[in-house]
């Protein structure tokens, strides 16, 4: 069962006074970039349970990674987007090794909000992985368990 | 059916900088703009990804595909997606 891992980042803001941590899940994608020798890319990714669908930023997608538009058209933080298919590649926990191709859906930003996050990967790689999301509190990384 | 392969030594290098990058004050600090990186060394920060990862490759003399682009946070409050 390939299974990705997800890394709690957990960083230390300071607002008024008050310091507390905050976190984000990360993991990283290899995706498909004939630009590269080998034909793939690797690019950050925060997973975020509360986003329908995967997001590329236009600064991640925009130097060449392949995706396939289907047509259609919505938006994301205030910018118009494309909607897509896309095949990735998942780490694998030894992290030497990645597992896929997965054909997920993704919406493609035709630009980028302020200061854009990386890649946001949505609940729907989850249904079309029919993975399981396991999340232990920090240190121990999460996992997407893809049977 | 999903399969498994080896990762190439330019994905490892890109995961290698990526996480690096996590932590690495000299990237963290460029609160709002992109980081252009290349084997745990930050080569150019600005607004201009297309440009900062031409100018990476240039100083660098690597391939610009292999430029890794860090987006810096400007506010890490915010929530990534509508």
């Amino acid at each position: 069962m390939p299974v990705a891992p997800l890394t709690w980042a957990i960083h230390h803001v300071t607002v008024a006074g008050v310091t507390f941590p905050i976190a984000r899940l990360a993991t990283t994608l290899s995706l498909p970039d004939p630009a590269s020798p080998s034909g793939w890319r690797t690019e950050r990714a925060w997973y975020d349970s509360g986003a329908p669908l995967t997001v590329f930023p236009h600064y991640v997608h925009a130097v060449g990674i392949v995706w396939r538009p289907l047509g259609a058209t919505t938006a994301w933080l205030g910018q118009a987007c494309d909607l897509g298919e896309i095949d990735v590649w998942l780490p694998a926990p030894d992290l030497t090794s990645l597992a896929g191709p997965y054909r997920i859906l993704a919406k493609f930003a035709r630009s980028d909000p302020p200061s854009p996050p990386p890649v946001i990967i949505g609940a729907q790689l989850q249904l079309a992985l029919a993975a399981t999301l396991f999340i232990p509190p920090p240190p121990t990384d999460g996992e997407l368990r893809i049977p | 059916m999903a399969t498994v392969r080896p990762m190439t030594d330019a994905e490892r290098e890109m995961r290698d900088d990526l996480d690096w990058a996590l932590n690495a004050p000299e990237v963290q600090q460029n609160k709002g703009q992109f980081v252009a990186i290349c084997n745990r060394h930050v080569y150019a920060v600005g607004h201009d990804p297309q440009a900062l990862r031409a100018d990476a490759a240039a100083q660098a003399e690597c391939p610009i595909w292999r430029v890794v682009l860090v987006s810096v946070q400007a506010d890490e409050l915010l929530e990534a997606s509508d």
